[in-house]
């Protein structure tokens, strides 16, 4: 490597990206870069370091009207503690509190999470059932794409090589009812781990039924994704104690065609599959707990 | 090829070091600048043993490029010479039983000065969830979750 | 008193403040960097190696291979059947091909890529039992079947004859890493003749002088072996160092210059040796009312390639094999196995947590097949001291058997709480508790079979100003040997323990006292500091009564001081030494400590097979989460015998430790192999217990004190482990209703066994 570059200003190190194009890399917090730098996955000319900006002026997270903006440059530990993150996005802040250690929180970001795009990256199921923009900046413009259409494979996103993943947005829900928001991790033991598999789901219950309906399953496929026809399969199903046993048939004749795990050191294909089916399992029992008014939902 | 030195400050010195662009923050403190403290564990982000804290917050310097420090504030355990209250924790691990081989030691005593600067009256949850990036080995944390609870009680005056 | 205290320990304050210098911390100039090339596969025939490239790198000094070993290319622990660089055919992935020298570890390591391997594959021997078949492959030239160990004990044929119960299983216990926070590592220096010194983390020093000898073709007196600050060993720095201390002495013998070989973490859990795979299959005959007749066990150790230390692990779990109970009558068949797999050497316990894993597991199942209390089933046929040990030998003198049991149930409230999981079980929901209870006989020290090493020395002094300095030949690891040892001076010496310095072990001060392993520190150490400091006592005791005017039979001796009890009156030990020194009496002693021999039958494993045995038993409690198969460890009861706790609060850390450490081998800990290449040799994917995975621990410590240990002391570094992963995955099976026989029991086995989804 021949330099590292640290910017001043987010002009300056899009100046550099457009400059030096696939020879240089961006790097914010390091922890999954400076790895696979070190393992010899990737051998770029220069990095441009990104720690110390901000794409946000006034905080990590915002309201602009109906949107909820994250800085998708700021440590994690800041996303995490920010008032409008926890408001708007609980699911996505309880997945983050899950990213390795306080250490590493302490410099990872969300745009080093979700560029990466590991298939098993805990921010990008949130993400999804959020239904999350990512907005990619270069030099005299940016571009925003969903995050669906951003995550094109294992560790390939639609990043060119002259763009800055520098915010987020969420499109605000109006509440009704009781919101579920919540996140799952899966492993073997109970922190710092990669994640055998992960759950997201944003329900909201109304009047006794399903409204909205929004799953996420990471760990288990080429890229994190919805589960569009389980979502569609719950969506103004009655919120009791037998939601699961009803839509069980129609999950598991679903699951297959989402879902395609791998077996490796973190779980066999089989098991993960189990999990992101137990896991909807428990959503349903806990939207059921919520509807009876036996626990709380995840409300604002 | 010329190039800057790479200047930062370290334990309240301001220092120059000719770093390598790929060079990670542990290297630099180690072999540039002699600080033996920061102990190398796993190489992974994994174990804590490298942690120092930079602008006072804690991070693995086996995965942070020392050129990411640029003007930075770092913190390594040898500042417990001339730092109160890293002295306090090493001497309080030290005196609960919480150092066995000595290890880990150095990480502990950061990421527990972290702990308390940003919260002096931890819950013994938030204790064991800050101190869950470093692995020890030898103690099985409960001499170090002892220690802890001794800092918080002596500096709140045994109010909890 | 010192003894029996917990005063800070002797080593503490410098590791707490990041000054104590571990290997890597070692700067010297003219400082060389090496670098291992290892084996490209599990097994294969060398058929060229080119180091050409490599030589020709910027900052490389040498590159060298087997033709460049000085002396003996032969590094074998016990059998001298593994070469230090290897000649034509590689057998594991952590073999040796060459030592790559240069100026950095990074010039080092750049240019180990540029050595050129041609080499053809051999079929890699991967399981132990079909390793054992005629048509087996051989993972090595002298046979896969390094030795068969056997316990042969009344007449077994006849137990199952009689028995009107049978139950039989096969366990599987796998590796462990030992995964110490600091590497293997060594610094040898050159000397200005042929001898060589060497900074090692390690637990053996005069393995490594041994080791270093053969290779360099030296007499031992020219190999000294130092102990650098050792950031933990478990057992994972018994054997294993010797062998890059070789390669690094050998380096800077050839090349006039000190050379530093420190691993990091992948090359570390890659080459370095791992707690045993053992398959232990077993058969248990009883009577309906829960007596057990007979045991049968068959056990496969896989060693892989070399047999390092294996037989002896071997022997520990060969005698091991059938639990702390009343067995008149028993069969066992230990079969220690090469394969090409990963390197199986010693770790904390020993062997004895496979098969009590195992054996603890089957009287959990008798004990279900019976109807009857596990608890009750293990008071039944627990030992007492009237009883023998499987090895025949007897157990008087062996302190609280039972008794350790009995503590264990009561202070866990064992039956009431089981009682209670059980119905809270039988509801509806996904989360379900269980306990579970790991009860062992352990022996202390080196098994009969290594009593030609089962001896330890120490030199005390004590100087003119009342300061007084203990050597030992067991190596402080962070397990407080230097501290107890130190603590013994100060009691018999009358010293402050805060004037006691301990020196760091070497073999220019010391015979050779044997690896620092088997829990026999404490014991061998302790007792050869009390030999000498006896002596020292016996000098300084006349002095203190003729300064205090009284009769030596009426002196008393104190921190920093002796008095006459009487008169109340005291003379300082700073007084008593300065005298004792302008008198020109002799203020150092070296001390010795070896037991009596053990008589053995090696063809019937019967005999004395240990010095002393301490009972454990361990209780654990968990909480199993149906729906993702994660098991939360909430709390284990640990009881100990102990003999006598010489450091209370440091004998307490290593029972936290022990039980750590079986959480993860229980639990989590799962070093995956696949034909040899292990797949997870890092933090990242081989996982082991954070802050957040372990249980709350209550610790009991029974102390009725051993007549031949040091104050009464036995040993607690191993027993500390040895019962806890049988506890975990008797509470495991328990709450789930299923019995595991396979460990670790991770999400994946817990669902495999529970969840409807795992098999549609």
């Amino acid at each position: 490597m021949e330099r590292f570059w640290n910017p001043a200003s987010l002009d300056e190190a899009l100046a550099i990206l457009a400059g030096e194009r696939d020879a240089v890399m961006p790097v914010a917090g390091g922890t999954d870069l400076v790895l696979r730098l070190r393992q010899g996955r990737y051998a770029p000319r220069a990095l441009v370091s990104v720690r110390h900006l901000r794409a946000v002026d006034d905080g990590p997270a915002r309201v602009e009207g109906a949107t909820l903006v994250l800085d998708a440059l700021a440590p994690l530990v800041d996303v995490i503690a920010a008032p409008a993150a926890r408001t708007h996005a609980p699911e996505l802040v309880a997945a983050l509190a899950t990213i390795g250690s306080p250490a590493i929180r302490n410099v990872a970001t969300l745009a080093g999470n979700v560029a990466n795009a590991s298939p098993a990256a805990d921010s990008l199921p949130p993400l999804l059932v959020l239904g999350a923009e990512v907005v990619l900046s270069r030099r005299g413009g940016s571009r925003t794409l969903p995050l669906g259409s951003f995550l094109t494979g294992p560790g390939r996103t639609a990043r060119a090589a002259d763009e800055l993943l520098t915010t987020l947005r969420v499109p605000l829900v109006p509440a009704t009812g009781r919101r579920i928001a919540a996140f799952r991790k899966f492993g073997k033991r109970r922190a710092n781990i990669i994640a055998s598999a992960n759950v997201a789901a944003r329900l909201q219950v109304v009047d006794g039924r399903l409204g909205l309906v929004r799953l996420a399953a990471g760990g288990v496929a080429a890229t994190p994704r919805r589960l569009g026809p389980i979502e569609a399969a719950l969506h103004g199903q009655p919120a009791t104690a037998d939601l699961f046993a009803r839509v069980e048939p129609a999950t598991l004749a679903a699951i297959d065609a989402l879902i395609h795990p791998i077996s490796d050191v973190r779980g066999g294909a089989t098991f993960k599959r189990a999990l992101v089916l137990h896991a909807i399992e428990a959503i349903c029992a806990r939207a059921a707990r919520v509807a009876a008014g036996e626990e709380a939902g995840d409300d604002a | 090829m010329t190039h800057d030195l790479l200047r930062f400050t370290v334990n309240g010195r301001e220092v120059a070091v000719d770093a390598a662009p790929d060079a990670r923050l542990l290297d630099v403190l180690r072999e540039s600048l002699g600080l033996t403290g920061v102990k190398e564990g796993c190489g992974e982000g994994e174990c804590g043993a490298c942690a120092v804290l930079l602008d006072g917050r804690l991070v693995n310097s086996c995965l942070l490029p020392a050129w990411s420090a640029a003007g930075g504030d770092v913190v390594t355990i040898e500042a417990g010479s001339t730092r109160r209250d890293l002295a306090d924790i090493e001497a309080a691990l030290a005196e609960t039983g919480g150092v066995q081989c000595g290890f880990c030691s150095p990480g502990f005593v950061l990421a527990i000065a972290a702990l308390l600067d940003a919260n002096p009256t931890p819950t013994p949850a938030e204790v064991k969830e800050a101190l869950s990036g470093n692995l020890c080995r030898c103690t099985g944390y409960h001499p170090i979750l002892a220690t802890v609870e001794r800092l918080v009680r002596e500096r709140t005056g045994g109010v909890a | 008193m010192s003894v029996g205290t917990s005063p800070v320990r002797v080593d503490v304050r410098p590791k707490a403040a990041g000054r104590a210098r571990y290997v890597d911390d070692l700067a010297l100039p003219d400082l060389l960097h090496a670098v291992l090339v290892t084996a490209p596969a599990p097994h294969g025939r060398l058929l060229a190696l080119d180091t050409a490239r490599a030589a020709a790198a910027p900052g490389v000094v040498a590159v060298l291979t087997a033709s460049d070993v000085p002396g003996e290319n032969q590094v074998g622990c016990v059998f001298p059947d593994q070469p230090l660089l290897v000649e034509d055919t590689f057998r594991f992935v952590g073999d040796r091909l060459a030592i790559v020298v240069g100026t950095t570890r990074d010039a080092a390591a750049r240019a180990a890529k540029l050595v050129e391997v041609r080499w053809e594959a051999l079929p890699v021997v991967t399981d132990p039992v079909a390793a054992l078949t005629p048509e087996s492959p051989l993972a090595h030239p002298k046979g896969n079947l390094i030795a068969h160990q056997v316990v042969r004990k009344g007449d077994v044929d006849r137990a199952f004859a009689d028995a009107e119960v049978v139950l039989e299983g096969v366990w599987q216990a796998p590796y462990q890493e030992h995964a110490y926070l600091e590497t293997n590592g060594v610094v040898a220096l050159p000397g200005a003749d042929d001898g060589v010194t060497l900074h090692v983390s390690m637990q053996a020093p005069w393995y490594v002088q041994g080791a270093v000898a053969r290779a360099l073709g030296l007499p031992l007196a020219a190999v000294r072996v130092i102990q650098a600050t050792t950031g933990g060993g478990f057992g994972g720095k018994e054997d294993y160092p010797s062998e890059p201390a070789a390669c690094a002495a050998m380096a800077a013998r050839l090349l006039g210059r000190p050379v530093k070989l420190v691993f990091d973490r992948g090359e570390d859990i890659t080459r370095s040796t791992k707690r045993h795979r053992v398959r232990v299959h077993l058969r248990v005959a009883a009577r309906n009312d829960g007596t057990l007749l007979g045991s049968e066990a068959t056990l496969h150790v896989d060693a892989g390639a070399y047999a390092g230390l294996s037989t002896v692990v071997a022997e520990r779990a060969n005698i091991s094999a059938v639990g702390p109970y009343r067995i008149e009558n028993a069969r066992v068949d230990t079969y220690v196995v090469r394969t090409n797999n990963l390197f199986g050497g010693a770790f904390r316990g020993f062997g004895h947590p496979q098969v009590a894993f195992a054996f603890e597991s089957m009287m959990d199942e008798l004990a279900l097949r019976l109807g009857m209390d596990p608890a009750e089933l293990r008071l039944k046929n627990a030992v007492g001291p009237d009883d023998t040990a499987l090895s025949g030998q007897p157990l008087a003198g062996s302190g609280p058997l039972r008794r350790v049991l009995e503590e264990a149930l009561t202070a866990s409230d064992f039956q009431a709480r089981r009682a209670g999981f059980d119905a809270l079980n039988r509801g509806a929901g996904p989360v379900r508790r269980g306990i579970g209870l790991g009860y062992i006989l352990y022996g202390v020290g080196l098994h009969a079979g290594g009593q030609h090493i089962e001896g330890s020395g120490a030199l005390v002094q004590i100087l003119r100003d009342g300061s007084a300095l203990v050597a030992i030949g067991g190596t402080e690891l962070g397990q407080g040997a230097a501290t107890v040892c130190a603590q013994i001076a100060a009691e018999l010496l009358a010293v402050p323990l805060s004037r006691v310095r301990a020196l760091p072990t070497d073999t220019a001060l010391l015979p050779d006292s044997g690896p620092t392993v088997a829990s026999r520190t404490t014991l061998l150490s302790g007792n050869a500091v009390r030999d000498a400091a006896t002596r020292l006592r016996e000098r300084l005791l006349p002095i203190a009564a003729e300064l205090l005017g009284v009769h030596p039979e009426r002196v008393v001796s104190g921190p920093g001081a002796w008095q006459d009890p009487d008169s109340g009156r005291e003379v300082s030990t700073v007084e008593v030494a300065g005298l004792a020194w302008r008198r020109k009496l002799k203020l150092a002693e070296s001390g010795w400590w070896a037991p009596p021999p053990k008589r053995w039958d090696t063809a019937r494993g019967q005999g004395d097979a240990y010095l002393v045995y301490a009972a454990a038993a361990h209780v654990a409690e968990v909480e199993v989460d149906l729906l993702s198969g994660e098991t939360r460890v909430l709390k284990v009861t640990a009881v100990h015998d102990v003999g006598r706790a010489l450091h209370p609060e440091m004998l307490k850390g290593q029972v936290y430790g022990g039980v750590a450490q079986g959480v993860g081998y229980a639990l989590m800990e799962d070093l995956q192999l696949k034909d040899g290449v292990p797949l997870n040799a890092n933090f990242t994917d081989y996982l082991i217990p954070t802050a957040l995975d372990v249980p709350d621990v209550q610790i009991v410590l029974i102390e009725e004190p051993f007549k031949d240990g040091p104050f009464g002391a036995k040993g607690v570094g191993e027993p500390s482990l040895i019962p806890c992963p049988a506890a975990v995955a008797n509470a495991v099976s328990h709450a789930c209703g299923v019995r595991f026989r396979e460990l670790p029991i991770t999400p994946e086995r817990v669902l495999t066994a529970t969840s409807r989804f795992m098999t549609s």
